[in-house]
């Protein structure tokens, strides 16, 4: 008869990967199926192996990086994939009307700076760190939502965290982009600078808006295509 | 069995070629039809599959699916439409390849 791993013996090479330093789920049921399989087919070649010893022989035959080598990858893959997304969203976002709706949001701001520009340098600044901060608040608190989703015996995917480092990532070259703008003109505005400026704070909010609503939809069609039987898919959209 | 240095420039035709022919597979699939048709001289290891797939997947050449397989998940590989295209690519690339470097290694034939 063939040799076929119960459910203790798959859990075990579950927590075996894990001790291993595969931290993510997604990462690790792919190379779970992948030992099973190696292991079933060592305990039916010679029926006197044992579960552990056919399990020692496969990791064995891993290599020292193995296990590292494949989740750097896939890590790699999911920051790209998600790359491709945002770019995804403004090639759809930046089109006609909503670009026409854009220029003029940008021209609402612009002259707001011209009304702010005769107030004290203290207070124009604040207005400023306040504008650039808000949607950077709005970003951490949602994708940090995701990232303490709703996921079965805290599960951690992969998909997830690379979604919420994405944010993060997108959040921190927008301000060093707009800390670039405003020490170019150590705080004195330009018209020049000022137009940047606007547009900056602009595509800040588009992005934002993409974050907080475009992004957790997406999330949950890939959650619910691959790992439904893990997650709680009605609260996760709303739930952000 | 053949050098892993020769094989690595080769891993992701292999996988393509073997997606093209027999619709979807999964990672320990592929492992083992090449060993099957390479009669055990080519043996494909998990570090250097796992990561070529990922890999492939990430440039949109591969989809994945996710299905329920008795006590546990397994992740199914298929080409994607570019991925299609990207077969016949890489496999002419690789036959002008081969036909280059038989000019090297059998001058007097070719």
């Amino acid at each position: 008869m063939e040799n076929k791993l119960n459910d203790k013996q798959v859990q075990d090479i579950f927590d075996f990967t894990a001790k291993k330093y595969v931290l993510y789920y997604d990462v690790q049921l792919e190379l779970v199926d992948h030992i099973c399989l190696r292991v079933e087919e060592l305990m039916n070649q010679k029926e006197e192996l044992s579960f552990e010893e056919a399990l020692h022989k496969t990791y064995k035959s891993l290599g020292v990086f193995g296990f590292t080598k494949i989740q750097e990858e896939k890590s790699i893959q999911m920051n790209k994939y998600w790359g491709r997304k945002t770019l995804q969203y403004l090639t759809m976002y930046l089109k006609p009307p909503r670009l026409l709706m854009i220029l003029l949001i940008s021209l609402l701001l612009y002259n707001s700076l011209l009304v702010i520009q005769d107030l004290s340098e203290w207070l124009k600044v604040s207005i400023i760190v306040l504008i650039s901060l808000m949607p950077i608040l709005m970003i951490l608190s949602h994708s940090w939502k995701w990232k303490n989703g709703h996921m079965a015996d805290n599960k951690r995917l992969l998909i997830v965290e690379s979604l919420f480092n994405h944010c993060v990532s997108l959040m921190a070259l927008m301000q060093i982009g707009f800390q670039i703008v405003i020490q170019l003109g150590s705080y004195t505005l330009s018209p020049w600078l000022m137009a940047l400026i606007s547009l900056l704070v602009t595509l800040q909010y588009v992005l934002t808006y993409a974050v907080v609503h475009v992004f957790p939809v997406w999330l949950q069609d890939d959650l619910q295509k691959d790992y439904a039987h893990l997650i709680d898919i009605k609260d996760y959209v709303t739930g952000c | 069995m053949i050098d892993s240095k020769l094989l690595r420039g080769s891993l992701d035709t292999i996988i393509l070629k073997l997606l093209d022919e027999h619709h979807e597979m999964y990672g320990y699939e592929i492992t083992q039809k090449v060993k099957e048709l390479t009669s055990g001289e080519i043996k494909i290891t998990e570090g250097a599959l796992y990561p070529a797939l990922h890999r492939l997947e990430g440039k949109g050449i591969l989809s994945t699916d996710v299905r329920s397989v008795g006590n546990r998940m397994r992740k199914y590989y298929t080409l994607t439409e570019s991925g299609k295209t990207e077969v016949t690519t890489q496999l002419n690339a690789m036959s002008e390849f081969f036909n280059s470097l038989n000019l090297i290694l059998n001058p007097k034939i070719a």
